[in-house]
């Protein structure tokens, strides 16, 4: 345990309790405050003072129990039993005391330092549910406080309890499993209870933990060396108790603590019976409707880019002139400097040109995803997901694979890590497989540049329309798997519904910059370091004209153009940019910022009118459907791999999505010709 | 070309590649205990540690 901190304290809830708040609140660390379940993937810690008191805040993974089922669940209790924290806030959501109470049993058993933060009591009087916080503390015998993450209230309370030591006692409050059990347990004890280094807190939940055949319980005594002692009395108490709980030990188990749960309810709540509607019912009345949900859903991502587009045009046009002005301030302080013009060339054109035109679009990427962040703060995407779900259940395909989808929108290398959440392996490949075709953020670039320049009145209604195209083609493609090649697939899965919220200002600043910056940040180093790669291969061999037919590039491109001219772009500019695009998508951006840099004055302002001659809005609209499905990046191909384990489907996504890029850019430019566009 | 310059260029050049090769290869040569975030350019947080 680090010594530098006072006191360590672990959070830990539920998924969507506002536990994340919670840790901005207290740290103001830059951590995304998400609604579908599993968002929180990760151990984050931060550190703040009160009282006098350092304190070093973990945010853990958002779990819905202590079991060893999800990653999520074992980061959860491995942190809780081999680093020990001084104390363990578990947030729970008074609207769902039920769900969220399970959780607090598992960290009673593991005989953890435990505080239990209440929150939402508000929403949950609305709904006509009234707690006993103080029977509640009673029962549970850990100290209960009510806190409003929302509104800041009652937080200060919450950590003076968590600083009191005396608070931080272990609850004596026991589950009795029953007689059957609790004997079986006991003969488990035994033999665990001659092993000093397992302290005595721990022995029933470990023994729990056995009975319930969880994996990391079992490798904790693994290397004991009454380890087949053990393993003997564990598998005949499991055999016994199979007959008579359930041969599903997890299941029975559950089963068990909901009874408790059950009674505890019945002891501390009350209720109301609402006659009324609440306003969240009232809003999913249409958001969830089978008939309005998804042109609701629509209509609202439409909104989003148009809305957008008019507010980030002004700071977009002033990073234009900005990088306008820098251009020609740098190439006359350069050849005052008497520098040759390669070097000049080298900055102007490819450092300035490449991450110049890719920061032109951080104002409007800033502002879409401040509206992003506004719709998953709010609940409105768990909305879009249960709608999703059903309508792909419909298709006869997995519904749980639309929250990896949704994830791919910012960027398919978590969508891809968020499959994880899949059971089986089928369906897992299958939701890796139609990942890459969820638009994420680095494909905006490319289409805002090309929107922006062939359709600037419709901007909004052409990006949209790319975006509802990927989802499309992950379905249909997704269908087509299913069809033919993962024929079985699992059980459904339960989308959880947050009540709406108005976003705290604070959480959707943080969450909006934190993707802005990392844009910039990637502006400043894979783009930046590919548009020079790039400038290199237009200016050499030595003596050819930067960025002409002659040049490295001109060569390579041209060899591979002839692939791409059925499609409407067999310039060989776009096909160096599509390659070089492999590495990161938005390089696509920066590659024709440097190639077409040379053809105008040096800078920025050329790129638009030296795209205008070589697309016309039907072959620059085929190039945005190119990007969209084409072999997806790197860093995705690499999560394939890494997922997947395997080098075959990793070629195999690389290689069919390809294909079917150019078949779907290759109806529309040749069906939009025919059409006389 | 004065050296300064040939300095300057071969040093963009060298960084750039050495920097653009590590992303690019370096995610599929991962070694025991490393994760994908330690090549990504956007210092990513997606992977658990």
């Amino acid at each position: 345990m680090e010594t530098k901190y006072d006191l360590t304290v672990g959070l830990v809830g539920n998924p969507n309790v506002g536990k994340t708040s919670l840790f901005n609140l207290l740290t103001g660390a830059r951590q995304h405050v998400g609604n579908w379940p599993g968002k929180t993937v990760e151990k984050k810690e931060g550190e703040f003072n009160f009282e006098g008191r350092k304190i070093n805040l973990v945010d853990l993974p958002g779990a819905y129990s202590l079991s060893a089922y999800t990653e999520e669940e074992t980061v959860t209790s491995d942190f809780i039993f081999k680093e020990k924290p001084e104390a363990v806030v578990h947030v729970i959501d008074a609207q769902n005391l039920e769900r969220n109470l399970l959780m607090t049993i598992h960290l009673i058993e593991m005989g953890s330092p435990l505080v239990v933060a209440l929150n939402m009591v508000d929403r949950a009087e609305a709904k006509g549910i009234h707690i006993n916080t103080a029977k509640l503390a009673e029962l549970l015998g850990v100290p209960v406080v009510v806190i409003n993450v929302r509104e800041n209230r009652g937080i200060d309370e919450l950590l003076r309890v968590v600083l009191k030591r005396e608070a931080r006692s272990i609850s004596r409050s026991k589950i009795n499993y029953g007689r059957e059990v609790e004997e079986e347990l006991e003969k488990l004890i035994q033999i665990v209870s001659f092993d000093k280094d397992i302290e005595k807190k721990n022995r029933k939940w470990l023994c729990l933990g056995l009975l319930e055949e969880d994996k990391n319980v079992a490798a904790i005594f693994a290397d004991k060396p009454y380890s087949i002692e053990l393993s003997a009395a564990q598998e005949k108490s499991i055999h016994h108790l199979q007959s008579v709980l359930d041969k599903d030990m997890g299941a029975g188990f559950a089963r068990l603590r909901y009874g408790f749960i059950d009674g505890l309810i019945k002891e501390t709540v009350t209720r109301k019976i609402n006659k009324g509607k609440t306003i969240t019912e009232r809003l999913d009345d249409y958001a969830l409707s089978r008939f309005w949900g998804i042109p609701l859903f629509l209509f609202v991502i439409f909104l989003v880019f148009q809305i957008s587009f008019k507010l980030s045009e002004s700071a977009s046009g002033f990073i234009r002139g900005g990088f306008h002005a820098i251009a020609l301030g740098v190439t006359s302080l350069l050849s005052m400097w008497g520098m040759s013009d390669w070097t000049t060339s080298l900055v102007v054109d490819g450092i300035i040109g490449g991450v110049g035109n890719v920061l032109i679009f951080v104002p409007i990427l800033g502002m879409l995803f401040l509206f992003i962040a506004i719709l998953e703060d709010s609940g409105y995407m768990a909305r879009i997901a249960f709608v999703m779900d059903r309508f792909m259940h419909k298709l006869g395909l997995h519904g749980k694979a639309f929250i990896p989808m949704i994830l791919g929108f910012g960027c398919n290398v978590p969508g891809i890590m968020a499959t994880r959440t899949l059971e089986t392996r089928r369906d897992r490949l299958l939701a890796i497989l139609i990942n890459p075709f969820m638009s994420c953020g680095a494909r905006l670039p490319v289409y805002i540049l090309f929107a922006g320049i062939f359709f600037p009145e419709h901007q909004g209604v052409v990006i949209f329309s790319l975006y509802v195209l990927g989802i499309l083609m992950a379905i249909i493609v997704g269908f087509i798997f299913r069809k033919f090649v993962f024929k079985e697939l699992s059980s459904p899965f339960v989308i959880e519904l947050p009540s709406y919220h108005i976003p705290s200002f604070k959480g959707v600043l943080i969450h909006a910059w934190e993707r802005t910056w990392l844009f910039i940040k990637k502006a400043g180093t894979l783009i930046l370091a590919f548009s020079v790669l790039i400038w290199f291969l237009a200016s050499l061999p030595v003596g050819v004209a930067y960025g002409s037919e002659a040049s490295l590039a001109g060569s390579f491109g041209r060899m591979l153009s002839p692939f791409f001219a059925p499609l409407g772009f067999g310039n060989w500019q776009a096909t160096v940019a599509l390659i070089f695009g492999l590495a990161g998508k938005e390089i696509i951006v920066g590659s024709f910022g440097t190639l077409y840099g040379a053809s105008g004055d040096g800078s920025a302002l050329s790129l638009a009118s030296a795209l205008r001659q070589d697309f016309t809005p039907l072959s620059s609209y085929a190039f945005m459907v190119f990007v969209l499905l084409y072999t997806p990046c790197i860093a995705t191909l690499a999560a394939i791999k890494k997922e997947t384990g395997s080098w075959k489907w990793t070629i195999f996504v690389a290689t069919y999505s390809v294909i079917i890029a150019w078949l779907v850019a290759f109806v529309i430019y040749n069906f939009g010709r025919l059409l006389g566009f | 070309m004065k050296t300064v310059e040939i300095i300057f260029v071969s040093l963009i050049f060298s960084i750039s590649l050495i920097y653009a090769l590590r992303v690019v290869i370096g995610p599929f040569f991962l070694k025991k205990g490393d994760n994908l975030c330690k090549y990504c350019p956007m210092a990513g947080k997606c992977e658990k540690k």
